[in-house]
């Protein structure tokens, strides 16, 4: 039977011999196995074998040695000898970070924008957050100090 | 028993009576600050301490009030105001900016067209004698018979009843507005030539037309109980340089004390201002209601602005 299939592998056979040796094969559970590891053996000897690219070997020796050389916490040193920073480590916690702050920002504008409810206040407001504007409108209405009357309620709308 | 219940009556009636003069002198200091012709310096001594000093000529003719004010420090402002119109220069680099105004109530013409407003949150008080920009004067204390605004300390000119101080002081008995005169001269000419600014041909004048909204506005608020003696005096709508929306400015006075009430849409992408502080000599309080920023300014006590503030109501 190897004989049959050394043959049909090295097509030796042809026409009828072939389809003769082909049905003797089939009927042979063992030899089609047998069969088929020759043919798989072939194909990587010739190179034919598609699911393998024969090149893969060479690329993957060659990644590992331009892989650089880690060795404490993130931190390594590449085998051009230049220092580097493993940042993909870091961009993942800050890009996280990121995302939670967006949320809670989204999370508390919902909160005062949509609230029916009156807002508690008995926090402290930051007097740089007034705006000017509205600070020299109270003054231009209500001031009795004539120096005030000068310096507010101008707001140039040129 | 009778003699005692006459030492009380003679007590009494005096006490009212002193009251009254006292309420009178008040009386007479507006009118003589609308009906006098005067000039001098006037200093306000600031939060932080800083004097500053502008000078000034009010003239009485024939029943019309001139008013000039310039900025002694500083950049020269100047401020022309015939009866209730006002005309502000601003000194801008190159260019004179005018504005007008309408309604100031300026040191010394302080007062409420009806004094007797004053009587019902006020109480009365005679502060003694004092000598005020080489004049003799008498110091009239008016203190607030609540807790919804500060004490009022005025001195008038002997002679003339013009006011040539102001002192407003809070509850913690600190300075809040200090206004007075340094010199001052009455006038007996009612020539009224120097009532326009001094043209300077180098600089470019512009008028501003600020981008008050003139058309009427739905009011969609509503104050359930305003704080003692205050009702409102004045309004105004304008849209606010980075504020996509109308802001509402209502202003509340008792006579003496105003507070500004701002109410505006809160944008989407904008946490509201909420909470207290203080600028200057005023105290602001703020608050979020169904999606409007309401927020309370005035120099006075800050229970004054919650309250009010608290009493607000969005008609939607």
């Amino acid at each position: 039977m190897s004989e049959i299939i050394s043959s049909i592998i090295d097509n030796e056979l042809k026409g009828k011999d072939f389809d003769v040796s082909l049905n003797e094969l089939a009927k042979n559970s063992n030899a089609l196995s047998k069969y088929r590891t020759y043919l798989m053996i072939s194909d990587v000897i010739n190179n034919e074998y598609l699911d393998v690219d024969p090149m893969l070997t060479s690329k993957i020796m060659s990644k590992i040695n331009n892989e650089p050389t880690q060795f404490y916490n993130g931190f390594f040193r590449s085998n051009q000898s230049s220092v580097s920073f493993d940042y993909k480590k870091y961009v993942f916690v800050f890009a996280l970070g990121l995302l939670i702050a967006f949320i809670l920002s989204l999370a508390t504008n919902f909160h005062f924008n949509s609230s029916s409810n009156n807002y508690s206040v008995n926090e402290i407001l930051a007097s740089d957050d007034i705006s000017l504007e509205i600070i020299e409108d109270h003054f231009s209405i209500t001031t009795r100090n004539p120096n005030y009357y000068l310096e507010a309620g101008y707001h140039s709308n040129i | 028993m009778i003699k005692f219940l006459f030492l009380l009556f003679v007590s009494f009636s005096g006490m009212t009576a002193s009251e009254s003069d006292l309420w009178e002198k008040i009386n007479r200091a507006s009118l003589a600050s609308q009906n006098l012709s005067y000039s001098g310096i006037l200093n306000s001594v600031d939060e932080n301490q800083d004097i500053h000093s502008t000078r000034m000529i009010h003239v009485n003719h024939k029943n019309e009030e001139f008013l000039k004010i310039e900025k002694i420090d500083g950049a020269p402002n100047l401020l022309l105001m015939h009866q209730t119109d006002a005309f502000l220069y601003y000194n801008n680099n190159d260019n004179i900016l005018i504005q007008r105004n309408k309604n100031a109530r300026l040191f010394p013409n302080i007062f409420p067209a009806n004094v007797e407003r004053l009587k019902e949150n006020y109480s009365i008080f005679n502060g003694g004698a004092f000598r005020v920009a080489n004049r003799q004067s008498t110091m009239i204390v008016l203190n607030p018979k609540d807790q919804y605004r500060f004490n009022y300390h005025l001195w008038l000119d002997n002679e003339t009843y013009l006011p040539l101080k102001l002192m407003v002081i809070d509850n913690n008995q600190k300075t809040i507005e200090n206004i007075s005169f340094t010199n001052l001269e009455f006038l007996s000419n009612y020539d009224v030539s120097w009532f326009s600014p001094t043209v300077d041909p180098q600089k470019k004048y512009i008028i501003n037309e600020e981008n008050k909204i003139s058309q009427s506005v739905r009011k969609f608020w509503s104050v359930e109980q305003l704080p003692q003696g205050f009702e409102e005096v004045s309004y105004n709508a304008k849209r606010y340089s980075g504020l996509n929306a109308i802001a509402h400015q209502i202003v509340y006075s008792d006579g003496l004390s105003y507070i500004s009430v701002f109410i505006h849409p809160v944008p989407k992408n904008q946490k509201p201002q909420t909470g207290s502080t203080q600028k200057g000599s005023n105290n602001i309080h703020a608050k979020y209601k169904q999606g409007y920023q309401i927020m309370a300014v005035g120099a006075v006590p800050m229970n004054t602005l919650s309250i009010l503030i608290d009493n607000v109501n969005l008609i939607k």
